[in-house]
């Protein structure tokens, strides 16, 4: 077990920002650890970390016991903050050699670590910049970058891809799947369900300070009972022809709003055809329609409810 | 008027550092004005010099007369006739003025092979400048009677010598209004004050107007549709408020220890000449906060600047000590002309237009120097708003 | 590792070109402005001449006697100079009348005025400069009178005017030793003190340092606190580089003060220079401190800071230096512990003294406030875990 949490609670005074949270993360996984702003995230990851005090709980990283002085443990943590925390006076390669520095002595060994660094960052013709001449993307990408030069058998990343465009934000969740492959098992935080949806092999929802489910991607769409949805334009359909689609296997809701059917289905990837027969068979004349596959996104409001979080 | 409140909730954020701040160096004026208590009184009490007399020459009734006129005037110090000792105490001021009579000095008094007698003080101080002169004064004296009443016994002389030099000129106080010329100086109260509102003023600005100038919220500022001078109008007079604040606050500590005499004629006008130099430190520091970005060079700044110009401009070295070139080069400075007027204003006795047109003219410069300051301070903000700040980069 | 901090640490300094530039700029700014200020006091360019009245009755027995003293000291108001230079210690205002003398005087134009009645009398409204020279004038004068007086009662008129004369020139009879080779000037202390101050000042870059270090000040000091080495050596590794930065400016301080201001400070640059070294350390060590200690905003921090060591500096006689001695005499306590008093004392002990002892005896108290604040820190920084971030 790479690391273990249990029963871990914090306070800010009256606040309770961690009520009982439990965590596993077993080794090459890249667990998603996701939820609303204010979750408890960020707090759950300093604690982990040591850097907060808490009020209760065991915590556990590579099966010792976590401490401020367990620098045995931290040598193995590769860690990318939720806020960039880079020198401005140091240019790309210095901060990445200084941070790399902490963890490994060998100037020769560390020399060949910064590079591979660099190139994994994708930060090869910015190496001589200063921090403040990066773009958003960029200034990311040397966060992670002095996180994981010192090749960590450990990494966390806290939301590491706020406010980056696009194209760095995936070459940032490719690199992570590559450190994956390295060997590197993976704590991620994000917001982002498409994010976690596409990178990690196990999620974790928080709300309100503790996991509220847990599991594979597939495992939690099925457990909150969402398949398949279909939506068509029906124009003129009959009473009877609704209650026969709603009779039909597997079908657990059918709406009609104006001329749109919407149907969806309890399980299963091919209820499309099913629906598709029904009309063919009854002579229902149709419009457009299609199918979607319920999306993290589904299950994140399903399960944390809809209301804005941020001002909780 | 949103600026205008963010800017007293920034204040408020800021206000205990800015109080202790305020606390240190209002510390110091109060301390230096109780200090200097001495120097106003019209009595014209001596200041008595920490005195050392080691006597090697015995019991001449010339040097048992010198020393008993010394003691009379000074204070005894005791120290040991140890080099070392004797460098300690000048050191450490216990004494002032070590005064070595060496032997057979009374011997050889007015013939050839005549001695010294040897002084070790700390520089030119005033107190030693004035036990060098009681020495002069009483030697040349009884050397006049040595030399020329033939052989006149010494205890006489000594009689006749003491009756000399003890006389002096009656001094009586005219007929101006002089209840007020006791106590505390006030005058020195103002100058001093001059330190306060400079260093207290330009650090709270910086303080304060340090977040409205983050980049990121200046700009956002810039964008939003307040002209740019209309903005510096609104924070200018946000700052007027602070500014005004500390200049009540010194008012009322100047009221603290001189009551009632803060409104009198001459009160009032200092009081009004510190209002004047109030607002010329205001500018200066609007000026500070726009050239000088970083944190602790600011600090320098606000303790460079304050620090230079009151010695520059007297206030902690009085101003008639000051060369004619080290004055000129005051003259460029607010500081000079505020302490000029204190310093004039504590002369006058009476108040008319006539006699006021030396103060009226400092309060004038005082005054074109703040708006010369400010009018460079809004022609920079002005000048930065539209380059853009593009060198600076982006983070 | 802790090379590779400090390497780094020192590059980052380097490199905040605009705090290097005024932390350089501004004590020799200072140091300028002293150096014209005491300049001109010490070669007396700036005694005034001083204004009186005079109003002559013609009661006054030596009135002539006295006329012919006056004048040798004086510009008499029609040949008035402005040059207060050379002998000139007045200048001279006739009046009428008492009433015209007090008009001046009220006015502000004269300091006094000196009424020759039957006796010498002076009027002022209040002492000062001006007053106290007419007085040691007119006292001189009496006191000269009255010699000559006593001398023609004890001889009954035997003596001659010029065995007089002769007589009455005034010989020196006071001759300086100096103490040590160096003569005791107190001007020195300014700069001294000046650059007491720039050491102290390396106590805002203490307050940075501690405030990188602090898991709860800044995204960077979190980052910092998960490595795998303890806090106390990143620290000092920080800290070393700060400390040898602050020592490179403060030693271009004192070389400008020392070869450029021509200020004396003794012959042994050598112990100036770790004089220079310990204030810079214990500059640091005081900041991180007051960093450490405090619980407030790095710029409250670094307010608090400039203010106390503004207040050493004065204490220590910075704006005044009767100041150092009556908290000397008052309060040695204060003076004791006042680390800019101390700085002070050891810089003039090496101008002042023959021999070192008070040197370090002033060195032996840097080093135990250094230690103090030192061990304060480490057991506040030590504490790793924080209550929010």
């Amino acid at each position: 077990m790479v690391i273990k949490v249990e029963n871990l609670v914090k306070r800010y005074g009256e606040l309770i920002a961690l009520d009982h949270f439990n965590m596993e993360l077993r080794e090459g996984e890249i667990l998603g650890l996701l939820g609303p702003n204010g979750s408890g995230k960020t707090t759950a990851i300093n604690c982990i970390l040591s850097l907060l005090k808490y009020d209760k709980g065991e915590i556990q990283v590579f099966d010792k016991k976590m401490s401020p002085v367990a620098y045995d443990i931290k040598q193995d943590i590769g860690i990318v903050m939720q806020n960039v925390a880079v020198f401005n006076e140091l240019t790309v390669y210095e901060n990445i050699d200084y941070f790399c520095s902490l963890y490994v002595p060998d100037k020769k060994k560390r020399q060949e670590m910064v590079e591979e660094a660099i190139a994994f960052a994708g930060l090869g013709e910015f190496r001589k910049f200063y921090p403040h001449k990066l773009s958003g993307g960029l200034l990311r990408r040397l966060n992670i970058a002095c996180g994981i030069a010192h090749k960590p058998k450990l990494v966390i990343l806290d939301e590491p891809t706020v406010a980056v465009d696009p194209q760095s934000r995936n070459n940032i969740l490719e690199g992570i799947v590559k450190l994956n492959k390295q060997g590197a098992t993976i704590l991620y935080t994000s917001h982002y369900m498409e994010e976690v949806d596409q990178i990690c092999t196990r999620i974790a929802i928080m709300d309100r300070g503790k996991v509220i489910s847990s599991g594979t991607n597939e495992e939690l769409k099925s457990m909150i009972g969402l398949g398949e949805k279909i939506t068509v334009d029906v124009p003129g359909i009959s009473r009877e022809a609704v209650e026969g689609i709603r009779a039909l296997p597997n079908i657990s809701k059918v709406e009609l709003s104006g001329n749109t059917l919407v149907v969806k289905s309890k399980k299963g990837r091919n209820n499309l055809g099913a629906v598709l027969h029904y009309l063919e068979d009854h002579n229902i004349a149709f419009g457009k329609l299609y199918s979607e596959l319920p999306t993290l996104n589904d299950v994140f409001l399903e399960i944390t409810g809809k209301e804005l979080r941020d001002n909780v | 008027m949103k600026v205008f409140s963010a800017y007293f909730k920034v204040l408020r954020k800021n206000i205990v550092g800015i109080a202790i701040y305020m606390l240190v160096f209002l510390v110091v004026v109060i301390f230096s004005t109780l200090g200097n208590q001495s120097d106003e009184t019209t009595g014209f009490e001596e200041t008595k010099t920490a005195l050392t007399i080691i006597n090697e020459d015995g019991d001449h009734a010339m040097t048992a007369g010198l020393i008993a006129y010394l003691q009379e005037h000074s204070v005894s110090a005791e120290v040991k006739n140890d080099r070392e000792m004797i460098q300690d105490a000048l050191f450490f001021r216990v004494t002032e003025y070590v005064l070595r009579i060496p032997e057979g000095f009374s011997e050889n008094f007015g013939r050839d092979g005549e001695l010294s007698l040897e002084k070790t003080a700390i520089g030119q101080s005033f107190g030693s400048v004035y036990v060098d002169s009681m020495v002069n004064r009483y030697l040349n004296t009884w050397r006049v009677y040595q030399e020329l009443a033939g052989d006149m016994a010494p205890d006489k002389i000594q009689e006749y010598v003491k009756e000399d030099i003890e006389k002096e000129a009656a001094v009586s106080l005219g007929s101006g209004d002089t209840s007020e010329n006791h106590g505390y100086s006030m005058s020195y109260y103002f100058n001093m004050a001059a330190y306060s509102t400079l260093s207290v003023i330009i650090i709270g600005v910086c303080i304060v107007m340090g977040s409205f100038y983050q980049k990121d919220l200046k700009r956002r500022i810039q964008c939003s549709p307040i002209r740019t001078t209309k903005m510096n109008v609104i924070l200018a007079g946000a700052n007027l408020i602070f500014a005004f604040a500390v200049f009540a606050l010194n008012i009322l500590v100047g009221f603290v220890i001189f009551g009632r005499k803060i409104f009198s004629t001459a009160g009032i006008f200092m009081c009004l000449n510190l209002f004047i130099f109030t607002i010329a430190t205001l500018s200066i520091s609007m000026l500070v906060v726009l050239v000088v970005k970083s944190k602790a060079a600011q600090n320098a700044a606000a303790n460079t600047i304050s620090l230079g110009m009151c010695f520059l401009g007297g206030a902690f070295v009085p101003q008639f000590l000051l060369g004619d070139s080290i004055k000129l080069l005051a003259s460029f400075t607010p500081a000079y002309w505020y302490i000029k007027a204190n310093n004039e204003i504590d002369l006058l006795e009476t108040y008319t237009l006539d006699t006021m047109q030396g103060i009226l003219t400092c309060y004038a410069v005082e005054a074109g120097f703040a708006v010369a300051i400010f009018s460079l301070a809004l022609f920079i903000s002005k000048q930065r708003a539209m380059a853009g700040y593009s060198s600076q980069g982006k983070q | 590792m802790f090379k590779t901090i400090f390497f780094y640490r020192s590059k980052a300094l380097l490199r905040s070109k605009e705090t290097m530039f005024w932390s350089l700029l501004f004590p020799m700014l200072l140091g300028t402005l002293f150096y014209f200020t005491f300049t001109n006091i010490l070669e007396g360019e700036g005694f005034e001449t001083v204004p009186v009245g005079l109003v002559d009755t013609g009661q006054y027995e030596n009135e002539e006697a006295f006329l012919g003293a006056l004048e040798s000291v004086s510009g008499m108001d029609d040949e008035r100079t402005d040059e207060g230079s050379g002998d000139i210690l007045f200048n001279v205002t006739k009046a009428e009348n008492e009433e015209e003398a007090e008009k001046l005087l009220s006015e502000g134009k004269i300091s006094g005025y000196i009424l020759l009645g039957e006796d010498i009398g002076l009027v002022v409204n209040k002492s000062g400069y001006g007053a106290t020279i007419i007085k040691s004038f007119l006292d001189y004068f009496k006191q000269k009178m009255s010699t000559v007086e006593n001398l023609m009662e004890a001889t009954a008129g035997k003596i001659t005017p010029d065995q007089l004369e002769e007589a009455l020139q005034t010989r020196e009879y006071v001759k300086e030793i100096k103490v040590s080779e160096e003569s005791p000037n107190i001007v020195v202390n300014y700069f001294y003190t000046l650059l007491a101050m720039s050491c102290m000042f390396a106590s805002m870059a203490g307050v940075a340092e501690i405030t990188g270090i602090q898991a709860n000040q800044s995204p960077l000091a979190a980052r910092l606190n998960i490595v795998p080495a303890p806090k106390l050596k990143v620290f000092l590794g920080s800290a070393a580089a700060l400390a040898v930065i602050q020592t490179a400016i403060i030693a271009l301080v004192f070389l400008f003060l020392a070869l450029v201001l021509r200020v004396d400070f003794g012959k042994d640059y050598l112990l100036t220079m770790l004089t220079n070294i310990a204030g810079v350390i214990t500059g640091i060590s005081f900041g991180t401190a007051v960093g450490a200690v405090l619980r407030a905003g790095e710029n409250l921090k670094t307010g608090i800071c400039s203010a106390l060591v503004m207040l050493g500096c004065y204490l220590a006689g910075m704006m005044d230096v009767q100041m150092k001695y009556r908290v000397q005499a008052n309060m040695p306590v204060i003076a004791k512990i006042n680390p800019v008093n101390r700085l002070t004392d050891a810089y003039y002990s090496l101008y002042y003294y023959d021999t070192n002892g008070r040197y370090w005896q002033n060195m032996a108290a840097l080093g135990i406030m250094t230690l103090i604040f030192l061990t304060v820190t480490f057991l506040v920084i030590r504490r790793q875990q924080y209550e929010s971030i």
